[in-house]
């Protein structure tokens, strides 16, 4: 709690704060719930749900005997003709190449919307902005058509492209606001000091905008690592699914393997909180940038 | 270090024309002012000069070299901005080296001329600093050395002491005065202060509406302004003008305006032909207005609504029907607001400006 220097803490005030932080603990204990079972279910031994566990408090749920089996069998996963590693190689390099590929994208388009004055700017912004505003799972039977025709279902360009154009907009958007926050006297007195348009660009601007280019990164890396549905639709043999896909395959219509469900979904969360982790303090900078004049 | 030339240059943004058949040229190692208010052109056509915008028409040249179509990097020329535009990701030793980087000097080399304009600037206590760590002044001076680190052609400064408190401005800019001689380099230093312009230029070119209004030193610009703008813009306070109507016979000229009548000077009013009358505008300075608080003879009783204590001098505002007029007189001069006290305006070093076109006639 922070104090300002002579407040006089009013019966009122402390329960004013009482409340709030009440509320504020209770919605945080709502949210890691979930995340308390799927935790508990990869460590208690069995496939079956809420069995093997006793509840703190009448509420957490702890194995009563932890194990590792569920990872052990996680590492050890294979139908017909995948392996994990295969599905985790797949997922690396999706989620990679999607990176990359938007962070070099979206740093010039960023750049240009920011600094050039070109015809159609808006209009073409816009048209970035467009597809945005229908829900994602609209584009996907277009796409796979598109992708059908080019012959590139089944192969790593089938996803890397759709991700990478897919979290466009919002990157784009992202960049150019961050550009906008650098001062032109910036680039303006690089070229005077002798560099060219792209050292001023390489050298001053995107050292700057560190921060929205983690967000950007982020974004991908999320959109690419975690998607199901694009994934799918457009990796169809056992040995090209990604993660998402082999964990979709425990559950079948028969039997859910709760168990190595629950550790898979813990090993792909390892990454994802990494990289969180990692960029935080970039993050909210990031999303922020150029929305108030410095 | 080179001359600076720029001939007949237009500027025009969408469809307002910033800058209008300008013509300048700046000596090699001369101190150049830009001065004008905002809005003038003043800095459109520093930036002209710097390649950072293209002229609509017309021709500038560094040395013999046109470089309308050169890029900014290749002019060889040094900038100061007003918001200093250091790099805020490097340390005061990278944002000096990066010019340096940029044109391929050595390591060896680089850390030498680094070093060599830290010094000149005393900065080299604070070399391993990030701008944000230092204070207005400290910026300024980094500002400054990357300036002067490369030896460029010309140096552009575009109102770089604006942000300073006003005692490290008037000290910087004795500073810069010194440096700019001691290294000799072409300056165009761009600025709405009349006092910068006044210490610092070798001459001044007063802009208004993107038109250059007149090129001279200091000095002339003070005692011979051209046209009434200019005789306004320079001084301060600014100069006092009286429309009305001179008119000279074999016994003196005199002026008449709505208010009162005053003599004029023979060497004000030689510009009329005897026995003539002609509607001007007279102009005169502070300094150039004897006030006493008895009457005197020229003199004209005016009542003191105002004044201002400068501490070794004093300014006295004094209104006569619609008519203001500040006068300087010694700080022991006491007029009390409402009294009235006696101006003479006869002075050798008054103005006369044309009413309607509003160039100097004297």
């Amino acid at each position: 709690m922070t104090s300002n220097p002579g407040a006089q803490w009013t019966v009122g005030k402390v329960v004013q704060a009482v409340l709030k932080h009440a509320f504020l603990i209770l919605m945080a204990l709502i949210s890691i719930y979930p995340v308390l079972w799927v935790v508990s279910t990869a460590f208690t031994p069995g496939e079956t749900l809420a069995t093997g566990w006793h509840f703190v408090l009448g509420l957490v749920p702890v194995p009563n005997a932890p194990t590792l089996d569920h990872f052990t069998s996680v590492f050890n996963l294979q139908v017909t003709g995948g392996t994990f590693a295969d599905w985790l190689r797949n997922s690396l390099v999706i989620t990679v190449s999607t990176v990359i590929a938007s962070v070099a994208l979206t740093l010039p388009a960023g750049y240009a919307f920011s600094r050039r004055v070109f015809p159609g700017r808006g209009g073409l912004m816009f048209s970035f902005l467009l597809p945005t505003m229908f829900p994602g799972v609209v584009t996907i039977i277009p796409q796979f058509l598109i992708f059908a025709t080019l012959g590139l279902v089944n192969t790593y360009w089938g996803c890397i492209i759709p991700y990478t154009v897919g979290s466009f907009a919002l990157s784009i958007f992202i960049m150019k606001g961050a550009f906008d926050s650098v001062p032109r006297d910036l680039d303006e007195a690089a070229m005077i000091d002798g560099a060219s348009e792209f050292r001023a660009f390489w050298q001053i601007l995107v050292p700057l905008t560190l921060p929205s280019v983690a967000t950007v990164s982020l974004w991908a890396f999320m959109g690419s690592w975690l998607d199901f549905a694009l994934a799918h639709v457009m990796l169809q043999t056992n040995n090209m699914w990604t993660l998402p896909l082999a964990l979709y395959s425990l559950i079948t219509p028969t039997y859910t393997y709760y168990g190595t469900f629950s550790a898979m979904s813990l090993i792909m969360a390892v990454p994802v909180f990494v990289v969180f982790m990692i960029f935080q303090r970039y993050l909210v900078t990031g999303l922020t940038a150029g929305s108030v004049k410095g | 270090m080179a001359r600076v030339s720029i001939r007949d240059v237009n500027k025009v943004f969408k469809v307002s024309p910033v800058v209008k058949d300008l013509s300048l040229d700046i000596a090699d190692g001369e101190f150049l002012v830009l001065l004008g208010p905002s809005g003038c052109g003043k800095s459109t056509t520093l930036r002209m000069v710097a390649g950072l915008e293209k002229p609509t028409s017309g021709d500038i040249y560094i040395g013999d070299t046109p470089v309308n179509n050169v890029h900014p990097k290749d002019r060889d020329v040094a900038m100061v901005f007003q918001s200093y535009a250091l790099y805020p990701h490097m340390t005061v030793h990278d944002n000096l080296a990066f010019p340096l980087k940029m044109r391929g000097y050595s390591k060896e080399e680089i850390e030498k001329t680094v070093n060599r304009a830290a010094d000149i600037l005393e900065i080299s206590d604070f070399l391993n600093r990030r701008p944000k760590e230092l204070s207005g002044g400290q910026r300024q001076r980094v500002a400054l050395g990357r300036a002067i680190v490369r030896n460029p052609k010309v140096f552009l400064m575009d109102e770089p002491l604006s942000n300073l408190d006003a005692k490290l401005r008037v000290q910087t800019r004795i500073e810069l005065k010194n440096l700019q001689k001691k290294i000799g380099t072409t300056t165009i230093y761009v600025t709405h202060d009349q006092a910068e312009a006044m210490t610092l230029a070798d001459r001044v070119a007063i802009m208004r509406q993107g038109m250059i209004q007149q090129v001279a030193p200091p000095t002339d610009i003070y005692a011979h302004p051209a046209n009434k703008f200019v005789a306004g813009f320079i001084g301060s306070p600014a100069m006092n003008f009286i429309d009305g109507t001179i008119k000279t016979s074999d016994s003196g000229a005199v002026f008449q305006c709505e208010e009162f009548s005053f003599p004029v000077h023979p060497a004000v009013s030689r510009v009329i032909p005897n026995g003539s009358s002609k509607e001007t505008t007279y102009g005169i300075r502070a300094e150039d207005i004897v006030v006493d608080t008895s009457q005197r003879e020229g003199s004209v009783e005016v009542s003191v609504f105002g004044s201002e204590m400068m501490g070794s001098e004093q300014f006295v505002h004094g209104k006569s029907g619609k008519l203001t007029i500040v006068a300087r007189t010694p700080m022991d001069f006491r007029a009390s607001i409402g009294a009235g006290v006696w101006m003479n305006f006869t002075s050798a070093n008054a103005h006369l400006f044309d009413t309607e076109t509003e160039q100097a006639l004297v």
